[in-house]
């Protein structure tokens, strides 16, 4: 019981703290926006970086090809967001919407395109551009280009398959086939292949999804501003030390043990509840989605704060002085948040510095969060949740037993 | 209620308490009087159980230290020499978190600031952080954190260091009203004044050991010619002096140029017949004064020191 009383009065000194509320809970918020937007689309998911556009279409083609092409393309789920298709009964149509500024670009999809495409002919899509949008412009002629050059090769070499099964002195099995609906058949699957989305996918993300750059940065700003519990609670130990509070604890009924352990659920209680305000206030915020199963992220975020809550009575037992406290929480926290990826994706850095970060907690959490951003399963996650928790208990009880004995 | 037998604390190979012993009846106020260093603090720290002692036994209530600190300390209210708050909450806030490291449950412990604030005359200022608190009012909250639990025996280490003359008769008041409700306190000081209004008993510490204890009358008694008699007369008369050392009772007489100091074991014989003498003799007396022995003359004689060397 007295364990709870003393964490309670320790969260409410740092609720209390106007500083060091803005530091914990405003500052990496502000961070995550700032270096979330301004990086956006440096990862590996860059529909973000996307503008939004309307696209003016006249689809003049009865088949199956064209349709695909505004459906599963231009509409298809990655892009929907960002693209707007606006419809229309002619080509004129189109390019008065164009003209007048109303529609970004105007996509004209001809009569007989599909069956053009289908028997290998030569066809044209028409991409009316608004002048002073080339950028837009660009970024759809090239996925309607990409789209009808897939297609078209896909077409032309079935085309030529076809012929050669058809001909007599081919081999006698093939003879049996309906080669025209095969032909037919073959175009149409691959039609579809070449404009699902996984064409667009250039990076194979760890789990089954790849996460925005504000997701990256709201895990590598969760794991940074936690790392300073570390620092903090051990600072609140020292503090109570140098200022006789402890010395009175110690006069009140109340065991060595409870009042250590006092200490670290207090560090522990208050960085839990900085990882859930601020995973609450960027999803509200930001939209910053921390995995289907938001649970992951959170069992990641707790093993991290029984590390950070841990470490903290290891500081303070072993440094004495606040002013050496300090000069760690200034210096030691940014070289480990740099190293474990907070500041730029641990990616970028060499091998064996990527292997060296795995020494440090923020290392494991990040990639935690990461992953459970990215869709894991809980058995990818048991490994850094295990690594947490024994990087917690070890320093929890070195720091235990040394602060018992001093 | 408390006996200290024979304590001893040494830190490495310094003895810093060499056997300290004395006792303190339910309901006495008494005091512990040394200069800085003596060893006071230490075997407060001891007797509250906060250091070890290397030898030696407390017990409070027929508790002993050794055998059950959680029930002395139970029993025991401490007001550090500093000031052991949270400078960052309020008064309030302080004083209901110490009611619950002293085992109060949430109602009683409301119920006990209520209480304490008014005792310390900070009702109207208790939402106030500490750290916005004047020095004198800090110590008594100090001291408020300390009566929460209504302790049996309050131990006072030097609770008016460093504070204004207003704040430190406030304390004075509460702490001779606290005892005449029949709470029995251990005031440690190294101001004779403070010691000598507060306490009915004194032991005197210096280097480690209780070098005297008793009333401030029976250590005062131990001084032979401890009140001194100050004549100042218009002339100087060295006949005078002779003849002024012959009364009876008088220890020894000096002379400083007009100045006539006489050294006395009875200032009320003494001080009739030398105003007599001199008159007898022609000379005029400008001005008389009388000055009691106190502790600080006795602790001049027991150690060769004053309190504040």
């Amino acid at each position: 019981m007295k364990v709870w009383i003393i964490a309670w009065k320790d969260i409410k000194i740092r609720l209390k703290d106007r500083k060091g509320m803005a530091l914990f809970l405003f500052l990496p918020i502000l961070l995550t926006a700032i270096l979330g937007t301004a990086l956006n689309g440096v990862l590996t998911d860059d529909t973000n970086s996307m503008p939004k556009m309307t696209i003016a279409v006249y689809n003049a083609d009865a088949g199956e090809i064209g349709t695909r092409l505004i459906e599963d393309v231009l509409q298809n789920e990655r892009l929907a967001s960002n693209i707007t298709i606006h419809s229309f009964t002619s080509k004129e149509k189109v390019e008065l919407q164009v003209i007048e500024g109303k529609n970004d670009v105007g996509l004209i999809i001809p009569q007989d395109f599909s069956q053009k495409i289908g028997a290998a002919e030569s066809t044209q899509l028409e991409v009316l551009q608004d002048q002073g949008k080339p950028l837009i412009s660009q970024f759809v002629r090239s996925i309607v280009t990409s789209y009808a050059n897939r297609v078209g090769a896909v077409a032309k070499a079935s085309k030529e398959v076809t012929t050669q099964l058809a001909n007599p002195k081919q081999t006698a099995a093939a003879v049996s086939v309906n080669f025209e609906s095969l032909a037919a058949e073959v175009i149409g699957q691959l039609g579809e292949a070449a404009g699902s989305e996984d064409s667009f996918v250039v990076d194979q993300p760890i789990g089954k999804k790849a996460v925005s750059s504000m997701q990256y940065y709201a895990a590598a700003m969760l794991a940074m501003f936690l790392l300073y519990n570390a620092t903090v609670g051990a600072k609140m130990i020292i503090n109570e030390r140098s200022t006789e509070t402890l010395a009175r604890l110690m006069n009140t009924p109340t065991s060595k043990t409870s009042i250590l352990l006092g200490k670290y659920v207090g560090t522990l209680a208050f960085s839990i509840l900085q990882l859930l305000i601020f995973m609450g206030a960027t999803n509200a915020a930001f939209g910053v989605n921390w995995g289907e199963n938001v649970l992951q992220s959170i069992v990641i975020g707790l093993t991290y704060a029984i590390a950070v809550s841990g470490l903290s009575m290891m500081i303070a037992a072993m440094i004495a002085n606040e002013q050496a406290v300090e000069t760690i929480s200034g210096l030691g926290v940014q070289i480990l948040a740099a190293l474990g990826g907070s500041m730029v994706p641990i990616t970028v850095f060499p091998d064996f510095m990527q292997k060296i970060a795995h020494i440090t907690p923020n290392t494991w959490a990040l990639n935690g969060f990461i992953d459970s951003m990215s869709g894991t399963t809980w058995q990818a996650l048991l490994l850094p949740s295990v690594v947490l928790l024994a990087i917690g208990t070890v320093t929890l009880l070195i720091g235990t037993l040394r602060l018992r004995y001093q | 209620m408390l006996k200290v037998d024979n304590l001893k604390k040494s830190f490495g190979n310094r003895e810093v308490v060499r056997g300290v012993t004395f006792s303190v009846n339910k309901g006495e106020s008494f005091g512990l009087l040394g200069p800085n260093g003596a060893g006071k603090s230490t075997t407060i720290s001891m007797i509250c159980g906060l250091i070890e002692s290397s030898s030696g036994d407390v017990t409070v209530g027929g508790v002993s230290i050794n055998k059950n600190p959680m029930e002395v300390k139970r029993k025991i209210g401490v007001v550090p020499q500093d000031i052991a708050l949270y400078p960052t909450i309020s008064a309030r806030e302080n004083l209901y978190f110490w009611g619950r490291m002293y085992g109060l449950s949430r109602v009683e412990a409301k119920k006990r600031t209520e209480e304490v604030l008014e005792i310390v005359g900070l009702q109207d200022r208790a939402k106030e952080k500490i750290e916005n608190y004047s020095g004198g009012m800090k110590r008594r909250i100090n001291i408020g954190a300390a009566l929460m639990h209504k302790p049996e025996l309050l131990i006072m280490d030097e609770p008016t260091v460093g504070i204004d003359p207003q704040s430190r008769n406030h304390i004075l008041e509460t702490v001779k009203k606290l005892n005449q409700e029949g709470m029995t306190v251990i005031y440690t000081s190294h101001y004779m004044e403070e010691v000598e209004y507060l306490c009915e008993r004194i032991a005197i510490v210096d280097q480690g050991l209780v070098i005297a204890s008793g009333t401030k009358a029976e250590l005062c008694n131990r001084l032979v010619g401890a009140t001194s008699i100050q004549i100042k007369v218009n002339v100087s008369s060295p006949e005078l002096i002779d003849t002024l050392g012959t009364i009876q009772n008088v220890q020894s007489v000096k002379a400083d140029g007009e100045l006539i100091t006489i050294y006395t074991s009875d200032a009320r014989q003494a001080l009739g017949d030398a105003v007599a003498l001199v008159v007898q003799s022609g000379l005029q007396v400008l001005s008389v004064d009388v000055q009691e022995p106190n502790l600080e003359s006795v602790f001049l004689q027991l150690t060769g020191r004053t309190l504040r060397d």
